[in-house]
């Protein structure tokens, strides 16, 4: 009798593993998540960017372009700076910021430019098109097509043009044409959906360059390549420093592309390097107004993937909210949904004002402007930092700068005193 | 037991057919075969469930079926309509907003169900499927009388993760071929697809259109020699003059974006019901003609 049973539970066993080993195999998936939820259309430009990007990926000169690029025209490598009076202000752990606010335009955003407009060149197409929220993708865009004589058109919602206007300006400015999305929300989740319909309508000739690890494969994972430059020098540099690792690297995720990038690098040493992703909390989990899609969304397929969305109960895709742009997006990249199944990432949440708060503290302690978003992993690592001993190091993406949100924090301020 | 084996290799070789399905038709299979002895073309028009409002959605799905309408393709309002140009994004809004949700859209086609036998497909993106649950999405429409499924952001790969759903729903999942699909895809979906193959007549979403592209008859050729399945020519179809340029090498032609931009520019319902009822009368004479 027990010998029958334990020969079932073996075959259930073996039977799970054949299982296990089936999904990994599945083409473009993160466990259970990521895919393809395209319409038929999009499979054959998606194929032809694998494809590509495959070749890309083992071609020596593409590499040598691309560095030459990363180093001379964005600035890398970026800094990895010790935080040292952020540090005795809270005294606990010691605090470092990777800076990435120091690349040029003002953000990792241009890491990942740089690599899909050199593929579009590779593969001969003349016209650029992305997605911008807090239009810090869309200005990198832009430069980068500026760059390279590209025709470059940027799709952005009407909510986020009126309050990202700088922005606006600059996408001009470098010779982009900033086309204004007014269905749904009117912010980056249809601005992606404008894009993605823009692309299906001009298939031959465009290269969509996704900002995000989000959308259908391959983009959730040529964006994490090309952004994992920022943990690789990280890696580096703290061993320069402090001869060892970090105990934790913190990193704020909206679609997830400054985490994925310095993530990546660390998933083999997670058993040393605690790695975690804050997510906006916005006004509180309860208000339902968040971008919290890992830590209260539910399995989904949102533009082109299946990962954690922020949904009703029929599936209706809900409006996310935070003070910074770059927060405000409904879904998550799928590597993400499948690192946190996996316990590999821990993901945590930061509200407004935490971050408003981390916003003005860096400020006036180091001098650093930080961006909104990257202000939710500052507010996080000071909210650690005090319980931990001051020899623990934790690591702080600092991801973008943060003159864009001038106007959104004094606007925070002046709403406090109402 | 050597006839069950002839009829097991039958059904392997006939493979639109699925197991479940041996021996019967099913309502869409039916229809094209009538129309094919007929010789005449199927008209399929596509409505938004609740739009302008559920009540008029069913006036409007029958004076569709009066005026000749073969088969209904009824849409899922989505928040997200990637596949959908600006008149059918409009119309899942205004649905939204009139508190459509899927149980809703069941109820709806329970109520046309008790005046009309004509056979229904929905179409809807694929999280409106995977939320609901995805056997009880299928069992639900089909018992209230669904006989398709239509799924715009499911393509072959995705679809074959999920083969086995549909293999156990009599309902008929009906692929999407376009005009960038290889030879090679397009014999895929082909064998997969059941009852029709929605052909997606431009490199582009949904919309009002006045021409046809270039590729289409090419395409359309391309198919007829690949397979034996009825093939409906939809996005973009709008007048007379394609419908003409198309007809012969299609067997149906779907309407969506069209009749629904009738009704949205319309100065009320009544007035625009009219407008579609002249519009669908006139665009399935020359179908049947």
């Amino acid at each position: 009798m027990d010998d029958k049973k334990g020969r079932a539970i073996i075959n259930k066993t073996i039977k799970a593993k054949k299982e296990n080993k089936k999904i990994k195999f599945l083409k473009g998936y993160f466990g259970d998540y990521g895919g393809r939820f395209v319409p038929e259309i999009l499979i054959d430009a998606l194929e032809e960017l694998e494809k590509k990007y495959k070749l890309a990926k083992r071609d020596k000169q593409f590499h040598e372009e691309l560095n030459y690029y990363l180093k001379n025209y964005a600035g890398r490598p970026t800094p990895l700076y010790f935080a040292k009076r952020l540090t005795d202000y809270i005294g606990g752990a010691k605090i470092y910021l990777k800076r990435e606010d120091l690349c040029h335009l003002g953000a990792h955003k241009i890491n990942n430019t740089l690599g899909q407009v050199l593929l579009a060149k590779k593969m001969n197409k003349q016209n650029i098109i992305a997605e911008t929220g807090a239009g810090q993708h869309g200005v990198s865009t832009a430069a980068v097509a500026a760059l390279f004589n590209m025709k470059c058109k940027i799709f952005m919602g009407s909510v986020d043009i009126e309050r990202q206007h700088p922005n606006v300006e600059r996408m001009k400015l470098l010779g982009a044409e900033v086309v204004e999305v007014k269905s749904g929300s009117r912010t980056l989740k249809d601005a992606v959906n404008e894009a993605i319909r823009y692309w299906v309508s001009n298939i031959d000739d465009t290269y969509y360059v996704l900002g995000s690890v989000v959308g259908p494969h391959p983009y959730p994972t040529i964006v994490r390549d090309f952004q994992s430059v920022i943990g690789i020098e990280t890696k580096r540099q703290i061993k320069r420093f402090e001869g060892r690792l970090p105990d934790y690297i913190i990193a704020c995720v909206g679609g997830g592309s400054n985490s994925m990038g310095i993530f990546y690098p660390f998933l083999r040493e997670t058993d040393k390097v605690k790695l975690i992703g804050i997510e906006a909390g916005g006004k509180g989990i309860e208000s339902g107004l968040h971008g919290a899609s890992l830590t209260s969304g539910e399995k989904g397929i949102f533009q082109g993937t299946l990962s954690n969305v922020l949904q009703d109960s029929f599936g209706q895709i809900k409006e996310a909210y935070s003070i910074s742009a770059g927060l405000d997006y409904p879904g998550v990249g799928p590597e993400h949904a499948y690192l946190k199944e996996k316990g590999k990432v821990k993901y945590d949440y930061i509200l407004d004002h935490e971050a408003v708060n981390a916003f003005k503290t860096l400020s006036e302690l180091e001098g650093i402007i930080p961006a909104l978003e990257s202000s939710h992993a500052v507010a996080y690592a000071m909210k650690i930092a005090s319980n931990l001993e001051k020899d623990k190091i934790i690591i702080v993406n600092l991801s973008g700068r943060g003159d864009k949100d001038m106007e959104s924090v004094s606007k925070f301020f002046t709403n406090q005193l109402i | 037991m050597v006839k069950d084996m002839f009829n097991q290799v039958i059904n392997k070789t006939n493979s639109n057919k699925s197991n479940k399905n041996i021996g019967s038709k099913s309502k869409i299979e039916k229809i094209f075969e009538y129309l094919e002895n007929k010789n005449q073309k199927g008209f399929i028009p596509f409505v938004t469930c609740g739009y302008p409002n559920i009540n008029d959605y069913i006036k409007l799905v029958s004076v569709l079926e009066k005026n000749g309408a073969d088969i209904i393709e009824i849409g899922i309002p989505f928040s997200d309509p990637l596949a959908d140009g600006p008149v059918i994004q409009s119309t899942s809004k205004i649905a939204l907003d009139n508190g459509i949700n899927t149980d809703i859209v069941f109820n709806s086609i329970k109520e046309i169900r008790e005046k009309s036998s004509i056979p229904i497909v929905l179409l809807t993106y694929f999280n409106t499927v995977y939320r609901y649950g995805i056997d009880n999405f299928l069992n639900n429409a089909s018992s209230v009388g669904v006989d398709g499924l239509i799924i715009p952001d499911l393509p072959l790969e995705e679809f074959y993760n999920y083969k086995n759903y549909f293999e156990n729903s009599p309902l008929d999942n009906i692929l999407l071929a376009s005009l960038k699909s290889s030879q090679e895809r397009l014999k895929k979906i082909s064998s997969l697809t059941k009852g029709f193959l929605y052909c997606v007549s431009v490199k582009g979403v949904t919309g009002v259109r006045n021409n046809i592209d270039s590729e289409v008859i090419e395409f359309l050729k391309r198919l007829k020699k690949i397979t034996q399945i009825p093939l409906a020519l939809g996005f973009g179809i709008s007048t007379i003059e394609q419908i003409n340029e198309v007809k012969k090498h299609c067997d149906a032609i779907i309407m969506g974006s069209k009749i629904l931009s009738v009704l949205l520019n319309a100065n009320d319902f009544n007035e625009g019901l009219e407008s579609v009822s002249k519009l669908v009368y006139e665009v399935n004479l020359v179908l049947k003609s």
